[in-house]
């Protein structure tokens, strides 16, 4: 299994795709941040004021404006095997397929938690100086601050998982990335800004996600944090079990 | 046979064991089924490196295939930009990487040059006599009738014939095609010598039961004039084609 994980690692690192997302998500992040901080205190801005924890929290949030890049990785890594045809060599390698995926599970993961503290410093590269200037001070702010960027950067290893368990299901390579942007971006904000449906919402990644980060909302009933993070590594896990028993033993031709 | 696709019966075994239950597979079994299983982004040596991990073979003997299928001085370079042929051999380093006994290679010609596919024939040959078994699927017959020590024919799904070529050609009659001017005298003189005659051209005869040299003693004695003389080539071609020709109504 170490061989399977360092294979899927040399795959990864073999192609730029690792590199280009990587700038995206820290780039999104530097952009979150920035806005954050640069609305922050404005009148009509709903986030709580930067010198409680919990606008301190919302500020470092931002951390996780990679999410989706991360899950893109996760997904390309697996579906690109079947684009490319490289799941013939790999599965020659290793007949026993569930074990390529769980090797890949494990990969996206790490690779979602470097990019994960990556993006933490990001955000203090951004929040540091910029609140020093607002004479916003963060004595007293350090368990806070490192709270929420450790689980920020677990959210992100999460979110690898999670794209790999999607791309073994969808094995279509735009057909996986298009369903995956189209439910982060459009599905689940319809679903989350339905108060009716805050029963279900609450159990929907980008709210399990805000509630491992113990993000506050008005009007929102997030889940605990650690419940947050168990929904978000099932979702990853349960969708790689349905891929493996129902896309990955289909036949490679 | 290489557990990639369920079979609808059946079950092929490699030394004994189905091909799932080998511990390493690609120690005992190399295989070439695509000449396309290639990221484009990334490099033919990265590629070998990716699958010398999976089994932990050493990156040195990467580069010793490199070298022998001749991509040394294109390892680095993305495997997006190689020609069909240089595909076809980075699939074929990668399939002896575990230094299998067994190779199965699906139409290993393809896209390569008439330099290619004598290098290939000679390194088939070559991995065939240290004692390995190499498997060709190919369509193409001529090819295969001059690397091939055994052959199975299989038409439409069916196992058709099995056997050394000259087995297999035992059963069809070998023909010889002469020309010449005097065509019509040449058929008389061979019928009567008792040769079967059929015409196939205006000054083309196709000759069974009598062998190249049979036929041109007949022109010699009758003093007939011969523009070509020869015994028919691609036997394999025609053996295939008195097998299956049954089936394709």
């Amino acid at each position: 299994m170490t061989r399977l994980v360092q294979a899927e690692f040399r795959k990864l690192f073999t192609t730029k795709l690792w590199l280009w997302l990587l700038l995206g998500a820290v780039g999104l992040v530097a952009l979150f941040a920035g806005l954050a901080l640069g609305f922050a205190g404005e009148p009509d801005n709903p986030s709580p004021p930067l010198d409680t924890p919990d606008g301190l929290r919302t500020l470092l949030s931002t951390v996780t404006g990679g999410t989706a890049l991360v899950a893109v990785l996760g997904v390309i890594g697996m579906t690109s095997e079947y684009r490319h045809l490289t799941i013939t060599p790999t599965f020659l390698a290793t007949p026993r397929r569930e074990r390529v995926v769980a090797a890949k599970l494990v990969t996206y993961a790490a690779a979602g938690l470097v990019y994960g503290i990556a993006c933490a410093l990001t955000v203090l590269v951004v929040a540091v100086p910029w609140l020093a200037a607002k004479d916003v001070s963060l004595s007293g702010a350090g368990g806070t601050v490192i709270g929420t960027l450790a689980a920020g950067v677990a959210v992100l290893a999460i979110y690898g998982l999670l794209g790999v368990g999607f791309g073994a299901l969808v094995r279509n390579q735009v057909a996986a990335v298009v369903g995956l942007l189209v439910f982060l971006f459009v599905v689940q904000p319809i679903l989350t800004a339905i108060p009716a449906l805050n029963p279900v919402g609450r159990f929907l990644p980008g709210s399990a996600a805000s509630a491992v980060l113990q993000v506050r909302q008005a009007g929102v009933d997030f889940l605990g944090p650690w419940q947050g993070a168990i929904v978000l590594t099932l979702y990853g896990l349960v969708l790689a079990v349905l891929g493996v028993a129902f896309t990955v033993r289909r036949d490679v031709t | 046979m290489l557990g990639l696709v369920a079979p609808t019966s059946g079950t092929a075994t490699i030394g004994g064991r189905r091909y799932v239950e080998l511990t390493h597979p690609t120690d005992q079994v190399g295989a070439v089924l695509e000449a396309a299983s290639f990221h484009p982004a990334r490099s033919g040596r990265d590629h070998l490196a990716v699958y010398s991990t999976v089994n932990g073979y050493a990156d040195r003997r990467a580069e010793v295939l490199l070298e022998m299928v001749g991509l040394t001085d294109v390892a680095d370079r993305p495997v997006g930009g190689y020609s069909q042929g240089m595909r076809q051999r980075l699939a074929l380093a990668n399939a002896l990487l575990g230094d299998p006994q067994v190779l199965v290679l699906d139409e290993p010609g393809n896209g390569l040059d008439p330099e290619g596919i004598a290098w290939l024939r000679h390194l088939l040959r070559s991995l065939a006599d240290d004692g390995r078994t190499v498997l060709v699927s190919s369509h193409l017959l001529s090819e295969v009738e001059q690397v091939a020590d055994r052959v199975v024919i299989i038409n439409h799904g069916r196992l058709v014939r099995e056997g050394t070529i000259a087995e297999l050609s035992a059963g069809v009659e070998p023909r010889v095609l002469v020309r010449s001017p005097e065509a019509e005298k040449l058929a008389a003189a061979l019928a009567a010598r008792g040769a079967r005659v059929q015409r196939s051209g205006p000054d083309e005869l196709t000759v069974s039961g009598l062998d190249a040299a049979g036929v041109g003693h007949v022109a010699f004695t009758e003093d007939l004039e011969l523009h070509g003389l020869a015994a028919e080539a691609s036997d394999l071609e025609r053996v295939f084609f008195a097998l299956t020709s049954g089936d394709r109504a």
